[in-house]
């Protein structure tokens, strides 16, 4: 709801941090694709599971950013034409037999880079595999007593 | 039918509308209260909504309460970018409010008249202090026992939450550099008060209290002033006017239904004007007539000038001592637990006036935005994040804006709005004694995040937040002594139409660096108490 916003760098919008989330993805099946062709969401799945992979805990995929990304789009189609444009870079190497880290490592710096990160991350750390499973993030939650930092060295 | 005339017209039920009905109520006048909204139903809050849960919900078809007005219903024309937020029902922005609750000291209300820039206040913190004595044991304010000539004390405080441990670590690395942090001072109940529920820490606040553990104006003092029988509520009232007779006095209010957009008007002995700042403007200006032509107590094109705000930036760090720290629920009252406040009045300065620092957003939170400005990918950055997330530390220092002459609000040849009123057209720029003044707020950010060895996060020198994000505006029908400088008197009272009162930010001469709310609650008391005196007196 708060869309506070500080513009840390060229490319770089920070938003605040104790935002709310717009593009959490769903359960699976809820929801369909608005805006991406499947071969489109095949590569953003991709590019964002590189981006954030499955380790011992959930990826990218698994939180199925690729349909938050595509909801992102649904209802906000500012930057579509740029990260489109990204998509068909991506695409053209991918043909040429490149794997997607090495895509992804020469795309750094990138305002499609930067963009579909962004857009991964958002998706990722707002679902419940990114955000609950992978960093343990509790909050949201009604208790009956806040304890604050209990500990005796961080103390005055 | 003979039309009612009401005691008073309040428009706006924020914390000055909301304030004035329910004290003029209770000292026995009749109110009429024109809310452009409706009531917010607090079973329909999303408070405890899930990030991964909400889009679930707008698939489904529901959607959380729509709190900020879209400017598409209600246009403002900008001159420079300004990121107006307006709330339209009942309780107004203190729906979603921040909370921060900051008495003002002398130092605040002494300023313009020893530095010279600009208007005097005309009251001092003795005139005010018994009022933020009432209002924090009216409202429950959570707070240390600090006292100071920047942030004077209160004998009334809630118990301040805990500081979280990135909070903890930050007052101890400014106190090695000898700035002094205190704790938060917010309208939030630690504890049940007043009949009240205690916070549950479920830290949502910004999507509306389920349980109005958190003072807002709607159930805090719209709804006991109902049960008096003397107030009445108008709801979509969008008000266009203030309405005068040939002796130039206010002696009723036009405004439309938010949706026939049929035209009414209501007959006042007296009125309140409790919009915001920006729309008590419109309204103040759009009220012309040939006794008024310049809008309503304007003749010396005081009103609408002055827009005072305040500049914002963030800088965010990560904390050696919690990089891969066990994760906690660090929600507690959201919002920070503990503050800076103001300390560079102690020697001289290149600039004017001063800053604070809030520290929300410090620890676990429900995103892991920072990880925008990490380099690289893949799982070595997700390792990189995980690390980051408990460590996590936020600062925001909070600058005094001077009131400029040409930051102002206007009417003249703007377009006019679905009621075929003109709408508000907002002029406003930062000056050289921002720029100074971010400058220290910078070096001091910088020099707490060092004395804390924080890892801190690329930010570009400089920059400050969009004008009007910290959603501080004030100063556009000033009070004043001279009534060819200022709107209204230390009263909120017009001085040249004196049944028309102005009680919310607009009338402050200056925007401090602090959070204005709660100095809108006392000003707003002590403006009705005021009133109510005049009006048993005959005197108006």
């Amino acid at each position: 709801m708060k869309t506070r916003r500080q513009v840390l760098g060229a490319a770089v919008t920070l938003p605040v941090l104790a935002q709310t989330h717009q593009h959490a993805p769903e359960p699976a099946g809820l929801y369909s694709p608005k805006v991406f062709s499947p071969g489109e969401l095949d590569l953003i799945r991709d590019i964002a599971e590189t981006i954030i992979p499955r380790t011992d805990t959930p990826g990218a995929a698994d939180a199925r950013v690729h349909l938050s990304i595509d909801r992102h789009y649904s209802v906000d189609n500012r930057t579509l034409a740029e990260f489109r444009q990204g998509l068909r870079l991506v695409q053209t190497s991918v043909r040429r037999g490149r794997s997607m880290t090495d895509i992804l490592n020469d795309l750094e710096g990138h305002p499609f880079f930067q963009l579909v990160k962004d857009l991964t991350i958002d998706g990722y750390y707002s679902s419940r595999e990114g955000l609950a499973q992978e960093l343990g993030w509790k909050g949201y939650t009604p208790v009956a007593e806040f304890k604050g930092c209990t500990h005796k060295e961080h103390q005055d | 039918m003979q039309a009612v005339t009401y005691d008073v017209v309040v428009i706006g039920s924020g914390a000055a509308g909301g304030m004035a009905a329910w004290n003029l109520s209770r000292q026995g006048v009749n109110v009429l209260l024109l809310d452009a909204g409706t009531r917010f139903n607090p079973a329909s809050y999303w408070s405890h909504v899930k990030p991964w849960e909400w889009n679930a919900r707008l698939d489904r078809g529901q959607r959380p309460p729509a709190f900020r007005l879209d400017p598409r219903e209600q246009p403002i024309e900008l001159a420079q970018p300004f990121d107006l937020w307006r709330v339209w029902g009942r309780g107004g922005r203190t729906n979603i409010w921040g909370r921060v609750s900051l008495r003002y000291g002398d130092v605040d209300f002494e300023g313009p008249a020893k530095d010279g820039w600009e208007v005097a206040w005309p009251i001092r913190y003795m005139d005010i202090a018994p009022y933020y004595d009432k209002v924090d044991q009216l409202i429950g304010v959570s707070g240390g026992a600090d006292d100071s000539d920047v942030l004077p004390g209160s004998r009334y405080h809630l118990p301040p939450p805990a500081p979280r441990c990135g909070e903890q670590l930050l007052k101890k690395a400014a106190s090695s550099i000898g700035i002094r942090m205190v704790a938060g001072r917010r309208a939030v109940l630690t504890r049940p008060h007043n009949g009240r529920a205690a916070c549950h820490y479920c830290g949502a606040c910004g999507r509306g209290c389920d349980i109005a553990a958190f003072f807002n104006s709607s159930d805090y003092l719209i709804q006991p002033a109902l049960k008096t029988g003397r107030v009445k509520v108008i709801d979509n009232a969008v008000v266009a006017r203030v309405l005068t007779g040939d002796d130039g006095r206010a002696n009723g209010v036009q405004y439309f239904d938010r949706y026939t957009k049929a035209e009414r008007q209501v007959k006042a002995r007296t009125v309140v004007v409790a919009a915001g700042a920006i729309d008590s403007t419109r309204i103040l200006l759009n009220s012309k007539s040939s006794r008024h032509p310049n809008g309503i107590g304007n003749a010396n094109d005081v009103i609408g000038r002055y827009l005072c705000e305040q500049i914002r930036f963030h800088m965010y760090g990560f904390l050696p001592q919690l990089l891969g720290s066990a994760v906690t629920n660090d929600d507690g009252i959201t919002g920070e637990h503990v503050y800076l406040p103001r300390f560079n009045h102690r020697s001289p300065r290149q600039y004017l006036r001063g800053f604070g620092m809030q520290l929300w957003g410090c620890g676990a939170q429900a995103n892991a935005n920072y990880a925008k400005l990490m380099d690289g990918f893949g799982a070595s950055f997700k390792t990189a994040v995980k690390k980051r997330y408990p460590a996590l530390v936020a600062l925001h220092p909070y600058g005094e804006v001077l009131p400029y002459r040409d930051n102002r609000v206007t009417v003249e040849g703007t377009a006019n709005d679905q009621y075929g009123v003109p709408v508000a057209r907002i002029e406003f720029k930062i000056g050289e004694n921002e720029r100074k003044m971010a400058a220290e707020m910078y070096d001091t950010a910088e020099a707490i995040l060092r004395a804390a060895k924080a890892e801190v996060l690329p930010y570009r020198r400089g920059t400050v937040d969009m004008p009007g994000a910290a959603i501080h505006e004030h100063g556009t029908c000033r009070m004043g002594a001279d009534p060819k400088r200022s709107a209204l008197n230390g009263f909120c009272q017009m001085h040249e139409v004196p049944n028309v009162f102005v009680m919310d930010g607009s009338a402050f001469p200056t925007a401090t660096e602090k959070n204005p709310t709660l100095t809108i609650l006392a000003l707003a008391w002590r403006a009705s108490d005021y009133l109510a005196g005049q009006l048993k007196s005959r005197t108006l």
